[in-house]
Protein backbone atom coordinates (compact mmCIF):
# COMPACT_ATOMS: atom_id res chain seq x y z
CA UNK A 1 0.00 0.00 0.00
CA UNK A 2 1.89 3.36 -1.11
CA UNK A 3 2.30 6.06 1.62
CA UNK A 4 2.68 9.74 0.74
CA UNK A 5 6.30 10.46 1.83
CA UNK A 6 8.18 14.39 1.63
CA UNK A 7 11.36 14.27 0.28
CA UNK A 8 14.00 17.61 0.40
CA UNK A 9 15.96 17.62 -2.08
CA UNK A 10 19.61 19.00 -1.59
CA UNK A 11 21.03 21.20 -3.97
CA UNK A 12 23.90 23.82 -4.18
CA UNK A 13 22.98 27.59 -3.96
CA UNK A 14 21.25 28.30 -7.27
CA UNK A 15 21.63 31.71 -8.37
CA UNK A 16 20.55 33.67 -11.38
CA UNK A 17 22.87 31.65 -13.77
CA UNK A 18 20.51 28.71 -13.02
CA UNK A 19 17.35 27.47 -14.89
CA UNK A 20 15.11 26.18 -12.51
CA UNK A 21 13.69 23.26 -14.64
CA UNK A 22 17.31 22.19 -15.40
CA UNK A 23 18.35 22.37 -11.93
CA UNK A 24 15.82 20.16 -10.74
CA UNK A 25 16.28 17.68 -13.46
CA UNK A 26 19.94 17.66 -12.41
CA UNK A 27 19.04 17.05 -8.75
CA UNK A 28 15.97 15.58 -8.57
CA UNK A 29 16.31 13.03 -11.85
CA UNK A 30 16.94 9.41 -9.79
CA UNK A 31 14.18 10.68 -7.40
CA UNK A 32 11.40 11.71 -8.98
CA UNK A 33 8.23 8.70 -10.26
CA UNK A 34 5.40 9.37 -12.36
CA UNK A 35 3.08 9.02 -9.16
CA UNK A 36 5.00 12.06 -7.57
CA UNK A 37 4.17 15.62 -7.39
CA UNK A 38 7.56 18.22 -7.23
CA UNK A 39 7.21 20.92 -5.61
CA UNK A 40 9.84 24.06 -5.58
CA UNK A 41 10.21 27.00 -3.32
CA UNK A 42 8.95 30.22 -4.76
CA UNK A 43 12.30 32.60 -3.40
CA UNK A 44 14.43 29.95 -5.28
CA UNK A 45 12.30 29.91 -8.41
CA UNK A 46 12.18 33.69 -8.42
CA UNK A 47 16.07 33.93 -7.68
CA UNK A 48 16.64 31.96 -11.07
CA UNK A 49 14.49 34.45 -13.14
CA UNK A 50 16.52 37.30 -11.57
CA UNK A 51 13.56 38.76 -9.70
CA UNK A 52 15.54 40.41 -6.95
CA UNK A 53 16.80 43.73 -5.97
CA UNK A 54 19.09 45.36 -3.02
CA UNK A 55 18.37 48.52 -1.04
CA UNK A 56 21.24 49.79 -2.36
CA UNK A 57 19.48 50.17 -5.81
CA UNK A 58 16.54 51.42 -4.62
CA UNK A 59 15.20 55.18 -3.83
CA UNK A 60 12.21 55.43 -1.81
CA UNK A 61 9.44 57.47 -2.57
CA UNK A 62 7.47 59.34 -0.58
CA UNK A 63 4.55 56.96 -1.13
CA UNK A 64 6.95 54.18 0.73
CA UNK A 65 8.04 56.86 3.39
CA UNK A 66 4.90 57.30 4.93
CA UNK A 67 3.48 53.58 4.06
CA UNK A 68 5.99 51.82 5.85
CA UNK A 69 5.02 53.39 8.48
CA UNK A 70 1.99 51.63 9.50
CA UNK A 71 2.98 48.26 8.94
CA UNK A 72 3.32 46.23 11.80
CA UNK A 73 7.22 45.45 12.55
CA UNK A 74 7.43 41.95 11.62
CA UNK A 75 5.82 41.92 7.83
CA UNK A 76 8.34 42.99 4.98
CA UNK A 77 6.42 46.03 4.00
CA UNK A 78 7.48 47.89 7.36
CA UNK A 79 10.61 47.83 5.81
CA UNK A 80 11.16 50.61 3.28
CA UNK A 81 13.20 49.14 0.96
CA UNK A 82 10.78 46.02 0.97
CA UNK A 83 7.73 48.09 0.52
CA UNK A 84 9.43 50.41 -2.29
CA UNK A 85 10.48 47.21 -4.01
CA UNK A 86 6.69 45.99 -3.93
CA UNK A 87 6.02 49.50 -5.53
CA UNK A 88 8.72 49.44 -8.53
CA UNK A 89 6.80 46.39 -9.53
CA UNK A 90 3.57 47.33 -8.71
CA UNK A 91 3.17 51.18 -9.32
CA UNK A 92 3.76 53.60 -6.59
CA UNK A 93 0.26 55.15 -6.84
CA UNK A 94 -1.76 51.78 -7.15
CA UNK A 95 0.15 50.51 -3.75
CA UNK A 96 -0.80 53.98 -2.15
CA UNK A 97 -4.87 53.46 -3.70
CA UNK A 98 -4.39 49.95 -2.30
CA UNK A 99 -3.39 50.89 1.20
CA UNK A 100 -5.93 53.14 1.21
CA UNK A 101 -8.28 50.52 0.45
CA UNK A 102 -6.39 48.29 2.89
CA UNK A 103 -6.68 50.62 5.46
CA UNK A 104 -10.40 51.64 5.19
CA UNK A 105 -11.17 47.65 5.04
CA UNK A 106 -9.63 47.15 8.56
CA UNK A 107 -11.09 50.18 9.87
CA UNK A 108 -14.43 47.42 9.67
CA UNK A 109 -12.86 44.98 10.56
CA UNK A 110 -11.73 42.97 7.41
CA UNK A 111 -7.72 42.14 7.47
CA UNK A 112 -5.35 41.47 4.67
CA UNK A 113 -7.13 43.61 2.17
CA UNK A 114 -3.86 45.77 0.77
CA UNK A 115 -2.20 42.16 -0.01
CA UNK A 116 -5.12 40.85 -1.79
CA UNK A 117 -4.93 43.91 -3.98
CA UNK A 118 -1.37 44.70 -3.75
CA UNK A 119 0.16 41.31 -4.98
CA UNK A 120 3.27 41.92 -4.57
CA UNK A 121 3.19 43.45 -1.13
CA UNK A 122 2.38 40.03 -0.08
CA UNK A 123 5.47 38.17 -1.89
CA UNK A 124 8.67 40.43 -1.66
CA UNK A 125 10.29 39.02 1.08
CA UNK A 126 12.50 41.50 2.47
CA UNK A 127 16.63 41.36 3.46
CA UNK A 128 17.47 38.23 5.56
CA UNK A 129 14.01 36.46 3.94
CA UNK A 130 16.54 33.63 2.05
CA UNK A 131 19.76 31.93 2.16
CA UNK A 132 23.05 33.82 1.88
CA UNK A 133 24.26 35.03 -0.56
CA UNK A 134 20.80 36.33 -1.49
CA UNK A 135 20.16 37.07 2.45
CA UNK A 136 21.24 40.61 1.49
CA UNK A 137 18.78 41.04 -1.45
CA UNK A 138 14.99 42.06 -1.43
CA UNK A 139 13.41 38.89 -3.55
CA UNK A 140 10.08 39.49 -5.35
CA UNK A 141 7.64 36.70 -5.82
CA UNK A 142 8.36 34.92 -9.13
CA UNK A 143 6.40 35.39 -12.38
CA UNK A 144 4.41 33.04 -14.06
CA UNK A 145 4.51 30.17 -11.23
CA UNK A 146 1.94 28.25 -13.15
CA UNK A 147 4.13 28.44 -16.42
CA UNK A 148 7.37 27.20 -13.82
CA UNK A 149 5.28 24.14 -12.50
CA UNK A 150 4.06 22.92 -15.79
CA UNK A 151 7.83 23.19 -17.27
CA UNK A 152 8.65 21.04 -14.51
CA UNK A 153 6.15 18.71 -14.99
CA UNK A 154 6.51 18.22 -19.12
CA UNK A 155 10.15 17.45 -18.32
CA UNK A 156 10.62 15.23 -15.36
CA UNK A 157 6.89 13.65 -16.60
CA UNK A 158 5.76 13.52 -13.16
CA UNK A 159 2.25 13.74 -12.08
CA UNK A 160 2.65 17.27 -11.62
CA UNK A 161 4.37 20.18 -10.48
CA UNK A 162 4.16 23.29 -8.19
CA UNK A 163 5.09 26.57 -6.75
CA UNK A 164 4.73 27.15 -3.03
CA UNK A 165 5.48 29.47 -0.67
CA UNK A 166 5.45 27.75 2.90
CA UNK A 167 7.33 29.25 6.15
CA UNK A 168 8.19 27.81 9.60
CA UNK A 169 5.23 29.65 11.22
CA UNK A 170 2.25 27.55 9.54
CA UNK A 171 1.92 29.12 6.56
CA UNK A 172 1.71 27.56 3.12
CA UNK A 173 0.59 28.80 -0.14
CA UNK A 174 0.55 27.33 -3.72
CA UNK A 175 1.81 30.03 -6.08
CA UNK A 176 1.23 27.94 -9.36
CA UNK A 177 0.82 25.06 -10.19
CA UNK A 178 0.64 22.00 -13.34
CA UNK A 179 -3.07 21.53 -14.37
CA UNK A 180 -5.54 18.82 -12.41
CA UNK A 181 -3.46 19.33 -8.63
CA UNK A 182 -5.81 20.70 -5.85
CA UNK A 183 -3.34 23.88 -4.43
CA UNK A 184 -5.41 23.72 -0.73
CA UNK A 185 -4.24 20.17 -0.87
CA UNK A 186 -0.86 20.74 -1.42
CA UNK A 187 -0.47 23.70 0.70
CA UNK A 188 -1.91 21.05 3.74
CA UNK A 189 0.80 18.51 2.52
CA UNK A 190 3.65 21.25 2.83
CA UNK A 191 2.24 22.76 5.71
CA UNK A 192 5.16 21.62 8.33
CA UNK A 193 7.57 23.19 5.78
CA UNK A 194 9.87 20.24 3.97
CA UNK A 195 12.23 22.43 2.80
CA UNK A 196 13.56 23.46 6.19
CA UNK A 197 15.23 26.78 6.86
CA UNK A 198 17.60 28.95 4.50
CA UNK A 199 20.64 27.49 5.30
CA UNK A 200 19.40 23.69 4.78
CA UNK A 201 19.64 24.35 1.15
CA UNK A 202 16.56 21.73 0.06
CA UNK A 203 14.69 23.92 -2.30
CA UNK A 204 12.90 21.23 -4.01
CA UNK A 205 10.34 18.31 -2.04
CA UNK A 206 9.17 15.53 -3.94
CA UNK A 207 5.87 14.53 -2.42
CA UNK A 208 6.38 10.58 -3.45
CA UNK A 209 3.49 8.50 -4.67
CA UNK A 210 0.82 10.98 -4.04
CA UNK A 211 -1.02 9.85 -7.21
CA UNK A 212 -0.99 6.36 -6.16
CA UNK A 213 -2.44 7.27 -2.91
CA UNK A 214 -5.38 9.84 -4.06
CA UNK A 215 -6.08 6.65 -6.57
CA UNK A 216 -6.51 4.20 -3.30
CA UNK A 217 -8.73 7.17 -1.44
CA UNK A 218 -10.91 7.33 -4.39
CA UNK A 219 -11.46 3.71 -4.52
CA UNK A 220 -11.93 3.19 -0.64
CA UNK A 221 -14.60 6.36 -0.64
CA UNK B 1 -16.09 87.58 -3.85
CA UNK B 2 -15.13 84.37 -5.90
CA UNK B 3 -11.28 85.11 -5.59
CA UNK B 4 -11.66 85.45 -1.55
CA UNK B 5 -13.61 82.20 -1.41
CA UNK B 6 -10.80 80.37 -3.50
CA UNK B 7 -8.09 81.77 -1.42
CA UNK B 8 -9.75 80.29 1.48
CA UNK B 9 -10.14 77.04 0.17
CA UNK B 10 -6.38 77.09 -0.95
CA UNK B 11 -5.37 78.21 2.54
CA UNK B 12 -7.45 75.58 4.45
CA UNK B 13 -6.13 72.50 2.11
CA UNK B 14 -2.41 74.07 3.03
CA UNK B 15 -3.42 73.81 6.09
CA UNK B 16 -5.17 70.08 6.59
CA UNK B 17 -2.09 69.27 4.68
CA UNK B 18 0.31 70.91 7.51
CA UNK B 19 -1.64 69.59 10.00
CA UNK B 20 -1.43 65.88 8.43
CA UNK B 21 2.01 66.17 8.08
CA UNK B 22 3.00 67.56 11.67
CA UNK B 23 1.12 64.49 12.69
CA UNK B 24 2.73 61.90 10.52
CA UNK B 25 5.92 63.61 12.08
CA UNK B 26 4.90 63.45 15.38
CA UNK B 27 3.52 59.50 14.62
CA UNK B 28 6.83 58.55 12.83
CA UNK B 29 9.06 59.91 15.89
CA UNK B 30 6.94 58.42 18.64
CA UNK B 31 6.98 54.81 16.19
CA UNK B 32 11.01 55.33 16.39
CA UNK B 33 13.43 53.01 15.19
CA UNK B 34 16.12 50.33 15.49
CA UNK B 35 19.07 51.62 17.11
CA UNK B 36 22.30 49.88 17.26
CA UNK B 37 24.96 49.94 19.88
CA UNK B 38 28.23 47.75 20.05
CA UNK B 39 29.28 47.90 23.70
CA UNK B 40 32.99 48.36 22.68
CA UNK B 41 34.04 49.07 26.19
CA UNK B 42 32.93 45.76 27.62
CA UNK B 43 34.60 43.46 24.84
CA UNK B 44 36.40 40.54 26.45
CA UNK B 45 40.17 41.09 26.63
CA UNK B 46 41.72 39.58 23.20
CA UNK B 47 42.92 35.76 24.28
CA UNK B 48 45.41 33.87 21.90
CA UNK B 49 43.62 30.64 20.55
CA UNK B 50 46.17 29.49 18.05
CA UNK B 51 50.20 29.46 17.80
CA UNK B 52 52.64 28.42 15.86
CA UNK B 53 56.29 29.64 15.17
CA UNK B 54 55.02 31.92 12.78
CA UNK B 55 51.41 32.83 12.52
CA UNK B 56 49.43 34.08 16.24
CA UNK B 57 45.63 34.27 16.15
CA UNK B 58 43.69 36.65 18.59
CA UNK B 59 39.90 36.41 19.36
CA UNK B 60 37.39 38.84 21.75
CA UNK B 61 34.10 38.85 22.26
CA UNK B 62 31.89 41.86 21.62
CA UNK B 63 28.51 42.96 22.89
CA UNK B 64 26.41 44.53 20.68
CA UNK B 65 22.33 45.71 21.13
CA UNK B 66 19.41 47.02 19.50
CA UNK B 67 18.55 50.27 22.19
CA UNK B 68 15.43 51.34 19.98
CA UNK B 69 11.89 50.94 19.71
CA UNK B 70 11.63 48.99 16.57
CA UNK B 71 13.45 45.94 15.36
CA UNK B 72 16.15 46.56 12.69
CA UNK B 73 17.84 44.52 10.28
CA UNK B 74 22.54 44.14 10.23
CA UNK B 75 23.15 43.62 6.56
CA UNK B 76 26.77 43.37 6.92
CA UNK B 77 29.26 43.37 9.71
CA UNK B 78 32.96 43.61 9.03
CA UNK B 79 36.35 44.67 10.52
CA UNK B 80 38.65 47.09 9.01
CA UNK B 81 41.97 46.82 10.97
CA UNK B 82 44.32 49.96 10.55
CA UNK B 83 48.19 48.95 10.74
CA UNK B 84 49.89 51.07 8.02
CA UNK B 85 53.28 49.27 6.99
CA UNK B 86 55.40 52.71 8.03
CA UNK B 87 53.77 52.24 11.85
CA UNK B 88 54.47 47.97 11.84
CA UNK B 89 55.58 46.45 8.75
CA UNK B 90 57.15 42.62 10.33
CA UNK B 91 53.53 41.04 9.88
CA UNK B 92 50.67 40.12 7.94
CA UNK B 93 47.24 40.90 9.11
CA UNK B 94 44.09 39.37 8.66
CA UNK B 95 40.83 40.14 10.56
CA UNK B 96 37.75 38.59 10.66
CA UNK B 97 34.39 38.77 12.84
CA UNK B 98 31.22 36.58 13.32
CA UNK B 99 27.95 36.65 14.93
CA UNK B 100 28.28 34.04 17.86
CA UNK B 101 24.95 32.47 17.38
CA UNK B 102 25.37 31.83 13.77
CA UNK B 103 29.05 31.35 13.81
CA UNK B 104 30.58 31.18 10.91
CA UNK B 105 34.67 31.03 9.16
CA UNK B 106 33.64 32.41 6.24
CA UNK B 107 33.96 36.04 6.87
CA UNK B 108 30.67 36.41 5.99
CA UNK B 109 28.06 37.86 7.64
CA UNK B 110 24.64 36.46 7.32
CA UNK B 111 21.94 39.40 7.60
CA UNK B 112 19.85 39.06 11.10
CA UNK B 113 16.85 40.50 12.42
CA UNK B 114 17.55 42.15 16.02
CA UNK B 115 13.90 43.06 18.16
CA UNK B 116 14.47 46.26 20.27
CA UNK B 117 15.82 45.86 23.59
CA UNK B 118 17.86 42.30 22.23
CA UNK B 119 21.68 41.86 21.71
CA UNK B 120 23.94 39.19 20.73
CA UNK B 121 27.81 39.37 20.65
CA UNK B 122 30.12 39.29 17.86
CA UNK B 123 33.80 37.46 17.81
CA UNK B 124 36.50 38.89 16.52
CA UNK B 125 39.24 37.38 15.45
CA UNK B 126 42.77 38.97 14.03
CA UNK B 127 45.44 36.46 13.05
CA UNK B 128 48.81 37.61 12.38
CA UNK B 129 51.34 36.00 10.58
CA UNK B 130 55.13 36.72 10.44
CA UNK B 131 56.84 38.18 7.42
CA UNK B 132 60.19 36.58 9.06
CA UNK B 133 59.18 33.39 10.38
CA UNK B 134 59.31 33.93 14.12
CA UNK B 135 55.92 35.09 15.64
CA UNK B 136 56.85 35.11 19.33
CA UNK B 137 59.60 38.08 18.68
CA UNK B 138 58.19 39.95 15.96
CA UNK B 139 55.18 40.45 18.45
CA UNK B 140 57.36 41.72 20.81
CA UNK B 141 57.36 45.04 19.31
CA UNK B 142 53.92 45.05 17.94
CA UNK B 143 51.88 48.39 18.57
CA UNK B 144 48.34 49.26 19.46
CA UNK B 145 45.83 48.15 16.61
CA UNK B 146 42.40 50.13 15.99
CA UNK B 147 39.93 47.63 14.41
CA UNK B 148 37.12 49.39 13.28
CA UNK B 149 33.74 47.24 13.55
CA UNK B 150 31.31 48.47 10.46
CA UNK B 151 28.05 47.41 10.11
CA UNK B 152 25.15 48.42 7.91
CA UNK B 153 21.66 48.60 8.92
CA UNK B 154 18.09 49.02 7.57
CA UNK B 155 14.96 49.22 9.78
CA UNK B 156 12.29 51.47 9.20
CA UNK B 157 14.71 54.29 7.94
CA UNK B 158 16.87 54.44 5.38
CA UNK B 159 19.81 52.34 5.29
CA UNK B 160 23.66 53.22 6.86
CA UNK B 161 26.71 52.23 7.44
CA UNK B 162 28.05 52.94 10.98
CA UNK B 163 31.44 52.08 12.58
CA UNK B 164 32.69 51.29 16.39
CA UNK B 165 36.58 50.70 17.36
CA UNK B 166 38.34 48.45 19.38
CA UNK B 167 42.23 48.54 19.87
CA UNK B 168 44.28 45.22 19.80
CA UNK B 169 46.17 46.42 22.57
CA UNK B 170 50.45 45.52 22.54
CA UNK B 171 49.36 44.72 26.27
CA UNK B 172 46.92 42.57 26.06
CA UNK B 173 49.10 40.81 23.30
CA UNK B 174 51.58 40.48 26.23
CA UNK B 175 49.48 38.91 28.34
CA UNK B 176 48.15 36.19 26.23
CA UNK B 177 51.58 35.04 24.87
CA UNK B 178 52.47 34.60 28.93
CA UNK B 179 49.34 32.96 29.17
CA UNK B 180 49.83 30.80 26.71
Amino acid sequence: MAELELVPIKTRILTDKDDIVDSIEEYAKGVVGPDDIICSAESVVAITQRRFTRPEELTPSWQARVMRRFVPAEGSMASLYGMQAAMELEGEWKTLFCFIIGFLAKLVGKSGVFYQLCRQASLTDDVTGTMPPFDKCIVYGPADPDGVAEKIKQRMKCYGACVADVNDLKRSAILGHSKGLDPKEIAQILIDNPFGNASQKTPIVVIKNYAAVAKQRNQNG
Amino acid sequence: MYLYVLINIIIGIIGVLAALYLLFRLFAWRQGDARFFIDCRHREPFTLTEISSDRAVFETVVPFSNRGKQGGTIMDFYPRHLLPSEQYDKCIVHSRLTNTTANRDDGYWESVIILPRQGGKLRVTVELISKNGNIREDLHSFPDMPIDLVYQVVARSEWYIHKARITLKSSEILRALQEA
